[in-house]
């Protein structure tokens, strides 16, 4: 009898000594040697910013490499790897290169570099997911080995601010197409050591950093998929930073704890209603108009996001140059969203409006991975049905359910649009009638000029007017209902000193920062 | 035995093509196209059909699997275009190994705790002790593996701090080697990396082998020989230790061994949780990506492994048990 409880004894003792044995293990990485620990969702698919499509491939990225510009806390570009630029003609950009900057291989920085990064994402059999960003590009020519002219088809205002993409080496991209993918060498204040699959990925400073090199040791990416348990570990101390995506949930107990400085900011994403307008009963603006005053959005910001997202009113974001206050969709008011299906030609016959014998049924779709996205579709169905619309809620995973969106077999379906750094960004591909991502099929010819004219229009005040016109009939016609303009949460430890949070969630400015002794 | 052994290895060759086809045939049946998944939202349909062209899907299915199988048989499962052109047999080689410790010491836990508490249940029946721990176990069984991973987060990395809330330590082969050359340090971040992660996915497992035993036990304790043994004089311990449990334990072999790999696909839940760089974490992301490449790859590693258990489990049966040959 005396045997297994002599194992179980020494199983536990043997599992406490381990746990206090380990208890040095932690200062190993710690405060003297100032590496900063950041807590990421997933592993970075590409570590070439060609390639980079996930956020954790940005963070990364955009460490190790720099781009022609460098968008600010304004989302307005400065310069990067340019030192200046010009257009002399509305289709021409001239840039002025910085002298005296080294690969992390210490290969001298040209404007070969800058050729070849904008000539590779442009070739025909590209895998850039973000080419169609520059397929307005149509030349890209080294004036000489500090200055590189682009040429772009018809005049093109929003090229700039997608000029932040990493410039890559030549002579290793050239060589080994495929090496810069797991072992990037860039320009950047960070240069790559290791990458663990899944796990983490190590950054050491660099000391010939052309900004000025960064004040802590390195930096460690590390690959934490659940949010409750990123959350737990910056409370212990094993994260120095964790940033958006965030369950809300979280928020509360991380804004308690002394030891961590919480930042909410307005992030560069949206989370909307995609109506598709050409299905019964959606190809009727007054049933999308309805639908819109039936959203509660203040409900869903304040209950559902715990205030990390805000409501919506518009497709102009409110932290960017285009806003404007008068540009407003639909209030939630439910005894409109009545009076204009009555409107419409709809009765209500018990619970459920009818018209021709045909009841008003929607199907309302999302994705499965994200818990709120799944809560506000079950909290628009009851919402709805209340007021006499039958609805069906369909989750399936991101694939199956991004593909039917993409093919338009969808009716409402809830998602999102990220980085929106410029308006166009938002609305020329998803609205200008058969446009890449008008997956809605929304097609208006006045809203097609506007679209064209925001895009070849170079001066701000001209653009910021079109937009607003644009986004104002876009509110009126209801192809889209946004929900949420997208928050961005930045948890650090207060003893990181000088990190600037940035609304795109970029890590840039941690160059600058000081991880102090706890 | 040895032909046997090679006999069944053979035998494990069309039951890897068939899972392969089956595994196979069911990604392409589900819905979301790899190349829209890899280009994302802002691609645009011509780009997405130039990838495909590129990544060869829009070739008959017959023709990808022949291709598949072709190279598979010589050792080559593709790469991955999500893991930035990775080889599939390195990011299985890179996490398996991370699965396996965790997977062993759940079994551990669970054999070293389960069959004691089991024993102890049936020889004590009705005591207090086997009331406690059989509403433990049915606690236990009920309880969901992410939410027990959470719990134990909270308690002993937020509140005690006594271990880290995530990720892996050294890889224990590294730290028993560093131990060895007098340096305790790594294995003892390892083993405090490994509890929380082990108990979490041991806990059912736990509960499953205690009560197996416990029945086993009971059902032996009524024999005619352990009575007879009893009578002979020998004290408990012998009668329980050497003879009960001995024939009791032989259908628990079976539980350990499909637990193992229960514990494999179980792994996925608690690698998330606990950010543990395993073939969960792959399989999942992959799945999620419409990687097929390395959801194929995984899957095939899974049932290697499995099969092996199969086999060291059918062995060890008759070990045990002399009166099973195998010819």
């Amino acid at each position: 009898m005396r045997r297994p409880c002599r194992t179980m004894l020494v199983m536990i003792t043997v599992s406490l000594l381990a746990a206090f044995l380990g208890t040095t293990d932690r200062a190993t990485g710690g405060p003297a040697a100032a590496l900063v620990r950041v807590g990421l969702d997933v592993d970075a698919g590409s570590a070439d910013p060609r390639y980079a499509r996930d956020t954790s491939a940005f963070r990364l990225v955009e460490l190790v490499y720099d781009g022609l510009v460098y968008l600010d806390n304004k989302v307005t570009p400065e310069p990067g790897l340019a030192v200046s630029w010009e257009n002399p003609t509305p289709t021409t950009w001239v840039f002025r290169l910085r002298h005296g900057v080294t690969f992390h291989d210490g290969t001298p920085f040209t404007a070969d570099d800058v050729v070849y990064t904008f000539e590779s994402i442009l070739a025909p059999d590209s895998k850039a997911p973000y080419r169609a960003l520059y397929t307005p590009i149509s030349t890209v020519e080294k004036l000489d080995a500090y200055t590189v002219r682009l040429t772009t088809k018809t005049p093109y205002a929003p090229l700039l601010s997608y000029l932040d993409i990493g410039i890559v080496p030549k002579h290793i991209a050239e060589r080994d197409p495929a090496s810069l993918a797991a072992h990037p060498v860039g320009t950047g204040p960070f240069m790559f050591v290791s990458w663990d699959r899944q796990s983490k990925i190590v950054l050491d400073a660099n000391p010939r950093y052309w900004g000025g090199a960064p004040k802590m040791r390195g930096v460690v990416l590390d690959i934490v998929p659940d949010n409750t348990a990123r959350a737990a570990a910056v409370q212990a101390g094993d994260l120095d930073l964790i940033h958006s995506p965030l369950s809300p949930q979280d928020l509360p107990a991380l804004s308690r704890a002394a030891d961590l400085s919480v930042t909410k900011m307005t992030g560069l994403g949206i989370t909307y209603l995609n109506m598709n307008t050409s299905v019964w009963p959606l190809d009727d603006m007054r049933v999308r108009r309805a639908l819109a005053y039936l959203t509660d959005r203040k409900t869903i910001a304040s209950k559902i996001y715990q205030g990390m997202d805000q409501p919506a009113t518009s497709l102009l974001l409110p932290g960017s140059w285009a806003y404007g206050r008068g540009v407003r969709q639909p209030d939630y008011d439910p005894a409109r969203a009545r009076a204009l299906l009555q409107e419409a030609g709809f009765t209500l016959r018990g619970d459920v409006y009818q018209k021709d014998g045909r009841a008003l049924s929607i199907v309302l779709s999302t994705h499965s991975e994200d818990p709120n996205r799944v809560q506000a579709v079950e909290f628009l169905q009851n919402e709805w049905q209340r007021n006499g619309i039958q609805v069906k809620v369909t989750t399936t995973e991101w694939p199956t359910f991004s593909g039917g969106v993409q093919a338009s077999k969808h009716q409402v379906a809830l998602l999102g649009w990220l980085y929106l750094v410029d308006p166009d960004r938002l609305l020329y591909n998803q609205f200008v009638s058969n446009g890449s991502q008008n997956w809605e099929r929304y097609s208006n010819p006045k809203v097609d000029a506007l679209l064209e004219r925001g895009r070849t229009t170079l001066d701000r005040a001209a653009r910021t007017k079109i937009y607003q016109e644009a986004a104002a009939i876009l509110a009126q016609e209801q192809p889209y209902d946004v929900l949420l303009y997208q928050g961005y949460v930045v948890v650090h430890t207060r003893r990181l000193h000088g990190f600037v949070p940035n609304p795109t969630g970029s890590l840039k400015s941690l160059r600058g920062a000081v991880l102090a002794a706890p | 035995m040895a032909w046997y052994i090679v006999r069944r290895l053979v035998q494990m060759l069309p039951v890897l093509a068939g899972i392969s086809l089956l595994v196979f045939g069911l990604l392409h049946l589900i819905p979301g196209d790899p190349a829209a998944v890899f280009l994302g939202q802002q691609a645009t349909s011509e780009d997405i059909a130039r990838l495909r062209h590129a990544m060869r899907l829009d070739r008959p299915i017959w023709e990808q699997f022949g291709e598949y199988l072709w190279r598979a048989a010589q050792g080559d499962l593709g790469t991955s275009n999500f893991q930035g052109g990775q080889q599939v047999t390195a990011l299985i080689g890179a996490h398996l190994p991370a699965t396996a410790e965790l997977a062993v010491a759940a079994a551990v836990l669970a054999v070293a705790v389960g069959i004691p508490v089991g024993v102890v249940s049936a020889v004590r029946r009705g005591s207090l002790v086997d009331v406690i721990s059989m509403a433990a176990a049915q606690i236990g069984v009920s309880m969901p593996v992410f939410w027990l991973g959470i719990l134990l987060i909270l308690l002993f990395a937020l509140e005690l701090r006594w271990l880290p809330t995530f990720g892996r330590g050294d890889p224990m082969g590294a730290a028993v080697a560093a131990l060895l050359r007098g340096d305790g340090r790594p294995l003892g971040g390892s083993l405090r990396h490994l509890v929380m992660p082990a108990v979490t996915l041991g806990a059912g497992a736990v509960v499953l082998i205690a009560r197996m035993v416990r029945s086993a036990m009971l059902e032996v304790l009524g024999h005619d020989y352990v009575r007879t043994a009893r009578s002979k004089g020998l004290p408990d311990r012998v009668v329980i230790y050497r003879h009960a449990l001995r024939t009791a334990v032989l259908p628990v072999i079976t539980i350990v061994g499909l637990q193992v790999g229960a514990l494999l696909g179980g792994a996925v839940v608690t690698e998330t949780v606990f950010a543990w760089p395993g073939i969960g974490q792959l399989l999942v992301n992959a799945i999620g990506q419409r990687d097929f490449p390395v959801v194929q790859g995984t899957v095939l590693a899974i049932a290697v492994v499995f099969a092996c258990i199969n086999l060291i489990v059918d062995v060890a049966y008759a070990w045990l048990d002399p009166r099973i040959r195998y010819g």
